[in-house]
């Protein structure tokens, strides 16, 4: 059995956030869960929050620890995915309102401080805007000798998704990405090179509804996002980005990539967060990213309706909390 | 009058030094709530131990004195190169004035934590004055931005209109961290932006040592070793003048007495590109690009009334009562 992963998510859901937090709970003997901080990204920092309790709440996890963040990126205003996520950041299935409240402490303290005091090291996984992240690393650079990993989700080395350039949560802070990839830690880059290449199929969403309470809404959730992704994108299905995040940390050989340098630019112009992937090693720099171009698809998703399959003997959450 | 209540927010470095004794001795007018820290013309241990010197030497060991943010967003800290803050500041920072280890303790908290708690909590508007890189402030403003209609006023030592020092384009403290700066210029709060421009009219001259030794006070007489450092042999001063340039003082002369300061309403930009210009404040003094004005830019400055409230705050010392 492989040894528990001490884990923050730093997340702002989002549908895909939101499984991302899913799966995490689902597999409780992998993953030590020390909170969940959220910033504003896909949705303002209200709903993030909110559908982080949300998630928790649906899997009848109310003990995790939640604390909501930097409402918007470093330097730029927040801009908004809602158009694919909806208003409030989970478009397809209307989710009672938690019991669950946010922790008081701040986001970026809850990460120096957990990271700080933390017995042996953390894992830090990132499926939003990178905000929280970067304003911790100024503010207490020392987090970064007690990080195990950081697994970001973010970047394209082709095209990007939110603008010819640009995938969205490098777009939305490109200067927090940029501090990201220059901390001196290599981070592990889960980009949409291979979240576009790991797409759901009507046959797949068809057979996680059977999957209990929690798989009803998984599938609700994911229908709108594979309509938007076929509609706007040349593939077959709905890329579910973040869960790539947390199946790269229960199965990392799904995963295939090589050690590049990545550099996030920071132009005010169309350049604007793109990932400058050095994947030929053309500029001599030394890598700061291990970056995956390749995913098993098949093993993903097999690990992913196991994972969803596990809460089919939750109680439905009304009941769970009667 | 009415007491100010005010963020002091530094890197000393010796003009910061300067700048807190001469904030520390007006206890009428100034209320400061807390001292914080950032690097700067030092590493961060370095700025908030210079900081807690001062208040141990001004005999104020009640202020509360925080430890900062240690780097810039994009660590473009040109203090990485050791010799320079050395040969500007010395090497502890504060010239040739030797201060013992201070022993008044630091606050529990790191300087980003106070200031939003402060401004979260506080039942007047808070005036702001940072002398130093605007790190603490900016991570602040992007952590908790309702802070920001909390704040009076940011009054601040950086930039320049015309040439910089650290590089033709830029002024010191906007070159540590051009990203910190745009996200203060960008904030919406008013601004007094005291740059080059104005800061390097108030320089020392051997006369105003002379007075300040003739004090014969401990205060006077660390600031006269603050100060030679600027006129010893071989001295590496900032370009263009005699002795040592007090740009940091200049934004408590104008708290006390903004009669002795002209300027003008204009917008500044901040270059946040990743080339030379990177930290130049860009000034429309003439109005060409029809924006908004977000700073109250000063240029001119009365220089013999500034270094008489300097002398008379100075000499007040050591009768300086606590807050």
């Amino acid at each position: 059995m492989p040894k528990q992963i001490p884990l923050i998510l730093d997340c702002d859901p989002g549908i895909d956030d939101f499984i991302a937090i899913l799966m995490i709970l689902a597999a409780p003997e992998r993953f030590n869960l020390l909170g969940i901080s959220v910033s504003g990204g896909n949705v303002p920092v209200k709903y993030t929050a909110l559908n982080a309790l949300k998630a928790c709440e649906l899997a009848g996890r109310r003990d995790v620890k939640v604390y909501a963040g930097c409402p918007g990126p470093m330097l730029r205003p927040l801009e908004l995915q809602d158009e694919v996520h909806g208003e409030t950041g989970l478009k397809g299935y209307d989710l009672p309102a938690p019991s669950m409240t946010l922790e008081s402490k701040h986001g970026v303290d809850f990460l120096i401080d957990t990271i700080l005091a933390s017995s042996e090291k953390v894992t830090l996984a990132t499926t939003g805007p990178v905000t929280n992240v970067a304003v911790a690393i100024v503010r207490e650079p020392r987090i970064l000798d007690n990080i195990e990993e950081i697994v970001t989700m973010g970047g394209s080395m082709a095209l990007g998704n939110i603008t010819p350039a640009a995938e969205y949560n490098f777009y939305a802070d490109p200067d927090a990405a940029h501090i990201l990839y220059t901390c001196g830690k290599k981070i592990t880059t889960v980009s949409i090179d291979i979240t576009h290449t790991a797409v759901t199929s009507l046959e797949w969403l068809d057979h996680i509804e059977t999957l209990g309470h929690v798989g009803k809404v998984v599938s609700a959730l994911i229908r709108p996002i594979h309509e938007w992704d076929v509609a706007n994108f040349d593939t077959e299905g709905g890329a579910i980005h973040d869960p790539c995040v947390i199946g790269y940390l229960l199965d990392p050989t799904l995963f295939k990539g090589q050690d590049v340098h990545v550099e996030i630019n920071t132009a005010f112009d169309v350049g604007r967060g793109r990932s400058i992937v050095d994947w030929w090693h053309k500029r001599s720099l030394p890598a700061n990213t291990h970056y995956f171009n390749e995913i098993n698809s098949k093993g993903f998703y097999e690990l992913l309706t196991g994972l969803i399959s596990r809460f089919q003997n939750l109680p439905k959450i009304n009941e769970v909390r009667s | 009058m009415k007491k100010l209540p005010l963020i002091m927010d530094c890197d000393p470095g010796l003009d910061d030094a300067i700048a807190l004794l001469f904030a520390l001795a007006c206890p009428d007018e100034i209320n400061i709530l807390g001292i914080t820290t950032v690097f700067g013309n030092g590493p961060a241990s370095q700025t908030q131990a210079n900081a807690r010197r001062i208040c141990e030497l001004a005999g104020l060991t009640d202020l509360k004195v925080f430890g900062g943010c240690p780097r810039s967003f994009f660590m473009r800290n040109p203090t990485n190169d050791s010799t320079y803050m050395a040969d500007i500041h010395g090497e502890t920072g504060l010239g040739g004035c030797k201060l013992a280890v201070p022993t008044m303790p630091l606050g529990p908290q790191d300087s980003v934590r106070f200031i939003i708690d402060t401004l979260l909590n506080a039942s007047e508007p808070v005036t702001l004055a940072p002398i130093g890189p605007l790190t603490n402030i900016a991570c602040a403003f992007i952590m908790e931005p309702k802070i920001k209609t909390n704040v009076k006023e940011i009054v601040l030592m950086g930039g320049s209109m015309g040439l910089g020092n650290i590089n033709p384009s830029a002024e010191y403290n906007f070159s540590c961290d051009p990203q910190a700066a745009y996200v203060v210029f960008t904030s919406g709060v008013p601004i007094v932006m005291m740059g080059l421009d104005v800061t390097r009219q108030i320089q020392t001259s051997e006369d105003w040592l002379q007075t300040l030794t003739k004090m014969g006070t401990p205060v006077a007489q660390a600031v006269v070793d603050m100060l030679s450092y600027f006129y010893r042999p071989n001295a590496i001063l900032e370009p263009g003048v005699k002795g040592g340039v007090l740009h940091d003082p200049n934004v408590i002369g104008y708290l006390l007495k903004p009669e002795l300061y002209k300027g003008r309403h204009v917008y500044v930009e901040i270059d946040v590109s990743p080339t030379i210009m990177a930290g130049r404040s860009t000034v429309d003094w003439y109005h060409k690009l029809g924006k908004e004005p977000n700073a109250l830019v000063m240029n001119q400055v009365n220089a013999p009334g500034f270094f008489e409230l300097l002398t008379e705050r100075l000499s007040r010392y050591p009768n300086v009562r606590a807050q």
